[in-house]
């Protein structure tokens, strides 16, 4: 058997529910590399140690006397630090939050319904707000693919994203709001899924734009993403924009034939803006979906040139509403990246943020129409890979770009649209660094891009990749 | 296009609910321009026929 630490989900709840390895082990080996490996990685905000060990003994017993055992029976599994958990204080990765949770956020009721053993909270951009993952309170966290540069893990979901590539956790939550999940998917080269909105509930999480965050899972493999939606989609009563649709079995769709699936792929204002290296990996994958049979077309979203004003006009409205009574009593403990970002949200005009969202109904129709000829669409994740710390701008073909907004160039529509977006690794730079591509789905049809998705996983080898030691 | 400084330290003042303190003022200042700009480039769209997506469900 592989080294505890790095079996994917799947396969620690199969071997915990054959009793092949005791929960008291996993949580043991995740605790070890943690306790060797996070003083200089800077995944985790708060380990939770003795309640995991706790409940690992518990999760044991159970196994031992034969007891009904849920889906993620004594898998450990981290949480952003966004999550509310029960007595926990939720910094949100500020400096000055300090009152405990009256309870679990709703992600974290159901993965304990489902048996998960919840590890520790874990890094991100200050309240979620900004792309890099930077964090002056906690510490960066680091990127694992470069032990020796400090590269950027991406954000705002960085904890999460290092702590699953580096095997700190199998699994971690995170929340997107313009590409927070998939952003440090791609930067860190796991699976990251932002599922439709209203599929995953976000009851209990700090929020940073009412009508933009998704919450959703961060995997090492997309298998390990379908199990942990199935956990955690459905209706929740306490966040009223959650769908009452059905939830499907993510896990048990994942084999189905992909034959036939008509493929999108987004050129304009997507790849042909990337580093030539990233097309290289993307048009690669495009070949190996060619190869199973998938028909590919070129497919353009008219709109998307407006999606940086709109995104800014609803992103600084909605973020400056929810911080200003914040902002009033902490204003000098915010980072004074986010703290500058928020308050140029109290000089927009209500009708600059009812346009943009009247454009995200124009890109919406876009979407829409792409799909009446297509099943899913495919884009890079980001136009290059992960940057050292300190570049403040980036080089995509000779020519200098700011960093914040190439990181949220391809992913911010989709939050925009609210269609479902799974990011997978699809190979690695000159240097070694991971790159992802997305694939976008039609609402509520996380079953189709996770069979594509899972599909091309299984055809490439990208996902056995492990970072260096750091 | 610019934002004065003392434009936007009045409006914070008399209009919005929080002062921007001097550290801030240069960057808030760049980063209300360039929204700005950005959001002048929604001017050339026609959404006399688009209803914006926030209607509340009444159940």
């Amino acid at each position: 058997m592989p080294e505890l630490h790095w079996l994917s989900v799947t396969e620690l709840a199969r071997a915990i529910a054959t009793r092949a390895v005791s929960p008291v082990e996993v949580v043991r080996a995740h605790l070890e590399r943690i306790e060797a490996l996070d003083g200089k990685l800077r995944a985790f905000i708060a380990l939770f140690a003795d309640q995991a060990l706790a409940a690992a003994k518990a999760a044991e017993a159970a196994a031992a006397n034969g007891e009904a055992l849920g889906p993620l029976h004594g898998v450990p599994i981290g949480l952003k630090d966004l999550y509310d958990v029960q007595g926990v204080v939720t910094t949100g990765g500020s400096s000055f939050l300090d009152r405990p949770a009256a309870g679990d956020s709703t992600v974290a009721r159901r993965l304990r319904e489902a048996g998960a053993i919840l590890l520790g909270k874990l890094n991100l951009h200050e309240f979620a707000y900004g792309p890099e993952g930077i964090n002056r309170t906690y510490g960066t966290s680091w990127n694992p693919w470069d032990a020796t540069t400090h590269r950027l893990p991406g954000g705002s979901s960085s904890g999460s994203g290092v702590a699953v590539a580096a095997g700190l956790c199998p699994a971690a939550m995170g929340s997107d709001t313009g590409g927070s999940i998939r952003i440090p998917a791609a930067l860190c080269g796991i699976v990251g899924l932002k599922p439709t909105y209203g599929r995953v509930s976000r009851a209990g999480v700090l929020p940073l734009a009412w009508s933009l965050d998704h919450a959703g899972p961060m995997t090492r493999t997309v298998a390990d993403a379908a199990l942990l939606l199935r956990v955690l989609a459905g209706y929740d009563p306490r966040d009223p924009t959650t769908s009452v649709l059905p939830v499907a079995d993510y896990p048990a769709a994942l084999e189905a034939p992909v034959k036939g699936l008509r493929v999108g792929l987004l050129r304009e204002g997507f790849l042909e803006t990337a580093d030539r290296e990233v097309q290289g990996l993307v048009a690669a994958a495009l070949k190996a979906l060619e190869g199973f049979g998938c028909a590919i077309q070129e497919v353009s979203l008219p709109h998307t040139k407006y999606v940086p004003a709109a995104s800014y006009a609803i992103i600084a409205a909605e973020a400056m509403a929810f911080h200003e009574p914040l902002l009033k009593r902490h204003a000098a403990e915010y980072a004074p990246d986010v703290r500058q970002r928020l308050l140029t949200g109290q000089f927009l005009l209500a009708t600059q943020y009812l346009k943009g969202q009247r454009v995200r109904r124009l890109l919406c129709r876009d979407v829409e129409e792409a799909f009446t000829r297509v099943d899913c669409l495919l884009a890079p994740t980001l136009p290059v890979a992960a940057p050292p710390i300190e570049a403040e701008r980036v080089t995509i073909n000779g020519e200098s770009h700011a960093r914040r907004q190439a990181f949220l160039r391809y992913t911010r529509p989709f939050n925009l649209t609210g269609h479902p977006v799974v990011s997978v690794p699809c190979g690695f730079t000159g240097e070694g660094l991971p790159v992802g591509m997305q694939i976008v789905g039609r609402p509520f049809d996380e079953v189709t891009i996770l069979r594509l998705a899972y599909a091309y996983e299984q055809a490439t080898e990208w996902h056995r990749r492990r970072p260096p030691a750091p | 296009m610019t934002v004065e400084h003392e434009t936007l330290t009045r409006v914070a003042r008399e209009l919005a609910a929080l002062p921007v303190a001097e550290e801030d003022l240069s960057s808030v200042q760049r980063q209300v321009e360039r929204g700005v700009e950005a959001l002048r480039a929604l001017d050339e769209l026609d959404l006399a026929e688009v209803e914006p997506p926030v209607a509340y469900r009444v159940v």
